[in-house]
C-alpha cells in the first residue's frame, strides 16, 4: 500500500525537498555531523529520490520504489529494487547503514532492523533519521490532515519506542539527537 | 548497476548465491562498467531478478516469509 503511494506521488514526493529546502537542509547538517566516514560499502536503505545520500557521498542505495530509485539513480546512486524486511545484501558486507525517514513506513520494523543488523559488519553503525511521533511535524499533521499523502501511510515512533526497538535488534545507542520532531540516531552492531 | 555491486548482492528470500547475466553493459575508460540490461539468477529459488535499464530488480518473488 505505502510503496504504491510512493509510485503514484514520486514527484510530489521529490518536490517537497525543493519547496521545504530549509527544512530538508537542516535534516541533512543534522545526519552529516553523526555520520562517520562514508566508504564505498556504505548503503541507504529506502534512498527514495537520492536527496540525502546524494549529498552525503553514499553511493548504494535499496529503494522499493520504481519511481523514485529511477530519480535517485539519475543523482548518480548505484540503486538496488529492493525491500528492508528482505535485504538482497549478503551478511557482514555493509560498514554504515542510513536510514532517514523510513522507519515509519516499513510493514515490519522489528524484521528490518534484524535485517539491517545482519548486512552490518560487526561494529558497523547505523543511523537513523525518523520523525517523532510526539514531534511538532508529525502534530500538526495528525491534526490538519496535511497535504502530505506519504504521512497518512506512516506510524510514527517516539524516541523511546526507536531506542527500544533499537536495543531489541541488537544495537547500541551511542548518540540520540532529538530537535524540531525530527530524531537523529546514531547506533552501533554489538 | 555497478559491476562490483554483484559481490554483495545475495537473494532476498534464500540469501543464496546470485548468477549474472548481462545482456548490455556500458565500459567507460573513466568510471567502472555498468550493467544496463541482464539478470541475477537464484538457482537454489529458481527465479531470475530482471536488471532494466541499470537497476536490478529484487524485491522478493517467493516466499511467505518476505
Amino acid at each position: 500500500m505505502t510503496e504504491e503511494i510512493f509510485e503514484r506521488y514520486a514527484e510530489e514526493y521529490d518536490a517537497w525537498y525543493d519547496v521545504h529546502r530549509s527544512v530538508y537542509h537542516t535534516e541533512l547538517a543534522r545526519i552529516r555531523s553523526v555520520l562517520p566516514p562514508v566508504d564505498a560499502r556504505s548503503v541507504e536503505v529506502g534512498v527514495g529520490s537520492g536527496r540525502f545520500a546524494g549529498p552525503l557521498g553514499i553511493r548504494l542505495g535499496i529503494e522499493p520504489s520504481h519511481a523514485l530509485g529511477r530519480m535517485a539513480y539519475r543523482r548518480g546512486i548505484d540503486v538496488i529494487r529492493g525491500r528492508a524486511e528482505c535485504l538482497p545484501l549478503r551478511d557482514d558486507s555493509c560498514s554504515l547503514v542510513l536510514l532517514v525517514t523510513v522507519l515509519c513506513f516499513l510493514d515490519d520494523p522489528r524484521r528490518a532492523l534484524a535485517e539491517l543488523r545482519k548486512i552490518l559488519v560487526p561494529g558497523g553503525t547505523l543511523v537513523i533519521g525518523f520523525l517523532e511521533r510526539d514531534g511538532p511535524v508529525v502534530q500538526t499533521h495528525l491534526r490538519t490532515g496535511g497535504k502530505r499523502h506519504f504521512l497518512s501511510h506512516a506510524r510514527f515512533f517516539s524516541s523511546d519506542d526507536v531506542r527500544g526497538l533499537l536495543r531489541q535488534a541488537g544495537f547500541s545507542v551511542l548518540t540520540a539527537d532529538s530537535r524540531q520532531g525530527f530524531g537523529v540516531f546514531l547506533a552501533r552492531k554489538d | 548497476m555497478k559491476k562490483s555491486t554483484v559481490d554483495i548482492l545475495c537473494c532476498p528470500v534464500c540469501k543464496g548465491d546470485l548468477e549474472l547475466r548481462i545482456v548490455k553493459e556500458l565500459t567507460r575508460e573513466s568510471a567502472e562498467d555498468e550493467i544496463l540490461e541482464g539478470g541475477l539468477w537464484c538457482r537454489k529459488c529458481g527465479v531470475e531478478y530482471p536488471i532494466r535499464e541499470g537497476i536490478p530488480d529484487l524485491l522478493p518473488r517467493t516466499g511467505d516469509n518476505c
